[in-house]
């Protein structure tokens, strides 16, 4: 007798103890089932249409800016004035990074370096980018690039949730970044060469490589997205 | 039958739980996995307990539901004090099981050789 109810008592304790692992099985499938969801949602399918979609829609610009080109000139053919005037606004448009321009410069790029113990990669902060560009600027940089794009007065290098965001495009902090700058490669390269400097900070305190390379024919492309001034009025 | 009576026990909890909706608080999800070493500990204790005849009721009892709740316990601490304390009962009912399993093993063994041995001779 006194046998059947201590196993009574194991057994009903174990029928707490079926529950509880019941319980447990069910919650640990489940999130990891919410975690595949979760990945399943950004596939690399949907990057490749994603980007497809971008080209498709830069080719459509570059289509129409042809289209305005082949106006002005038609119209600077008519007289003198408007030649002078195309002139001018070529020279403008160059200015403010809106053509792909050419020139001697450097090629900066900036590798996360991956941990071979914790496989974890370092990562690019951004106010180190902005810290290169500063340094590029004072250097006399004339046209910058960063991963393509263009460094304008309207360019932001923000961080946001876990990316780097330039010119609305967004880049992972975790992958290599190639910064282009047009200038005296000897004088934009000496920049980064003194103590102290931008690239020894990155070294150091973000734990990335970078390597400057000096180029005679580097190519830096325009600004990719359409200026908008909806609060700007000239000469007010 | 009387022996297979915490088995049929374990297997009916997984049943109601697995068919049971009940859905548990994401705030518990850290300490269940810490009770439910409490209580495999306590039952192999109690198996182990039951092979020596020295089982009591009360004891496995109030051990099952003691060790749960100071376990839980210490593992909620551990989480206000932002110290890993769950790691402490994780390593000893960790350890005890693999203790009294060793101790299980060998008894069974123990057995079976006797019963051979009655059986030869």
């Amino acid at each position: 007798m006194k046998k059947l109810r201590s196993q009574l008592g194991l057994g009903l304790i174990c029928v707490i103890l079926g529950l509880m692992l019941a319980f447990q099985f069910k919650v640990t499938s489940n999130s990891q089932r919410l975690k595949a969801n979760r990945i399943n949602e950004i596939t690399a399918k949907d990057v490749e249409e994603l980007r497809k979609q971008r080209d498709d829609l830069q080719l459509r610009v570059q289509e129409y800016q042809k289209k305005v080109d082949e106006y002005e000139k038609l119209a600077s053919n008519v007289d003198a004035t408007a030649n002078s005037m195309k002139k001018d606004l070529d020279k403008l448009r160059a200015l403010s990074g809106l053509t792909d321009v050419e020139g001697p410069g450097i090629v900066m790029v900036i590798t996360p370096i991956v941990d071979v113990t914790t496989k974890q990669s370092s990562q690019v902060y951004y106010k180190d980018i902005i810290d290169v560009i500063n340094e590029l600027n004072s250097a006399g940089a004339e046209a910058i690039s960063i991963n393509d794009e263009r460094y304008v007065g309207r360019t932001q290098i923000r961080e946001a949730g876990s990316i780097i965001k330039i010119n609305d495009s967004k880049f992972d902090p975790a992958h290599q970044f190639t910064i282009k700058a047009i200038g005296d490669p000897n004088i934009l390269e000496g920049a980064f060469k003194m103590p102290g400097s931008a690239v020894e900070v990155i070294e150091k305190l973000s734990g990335c490589e970078v390597k400057i390379s000096q180029q005679q024919n580097l190519k830096v492309l325009k600004y990719n997205k359409y200026i908008e001034y909806k609060y700007v009025k000239i000469g007010g | 039958v009387i022996n297979l009576i915490p088995l049929i026990g374990l297997i009916i909890g997984i049943f109601i739980g697995v068919f049971l909706k009940v859905d548990i608080p994401a705030a518990f999800t850290a300490y269940i996995p810490v009770a439910i070493l409490a209580a495999l500990d306590s039952v192999f204790g109690g198996v182990r307990a039951g092979l020596e005849k020295k089982f009591d009721n009360e004891i496995f009892v109030s051990g099952f539901f003691g060790n749960i709740i100071i376990a839980a316990g210490l593992t909620y601490l551990g989480d206000r004090l932002n110290v890993p304390m769950y790691l402490a009962a994780v390593v000893v009912f960790g350890g005890r099981l693999f203790n009294n399993f060793a101790i299980l093993r060998r008894m069974l063994l123990e057995k079976g050789r006797t019963k051979l041995k009655h059986r030869e001779e």
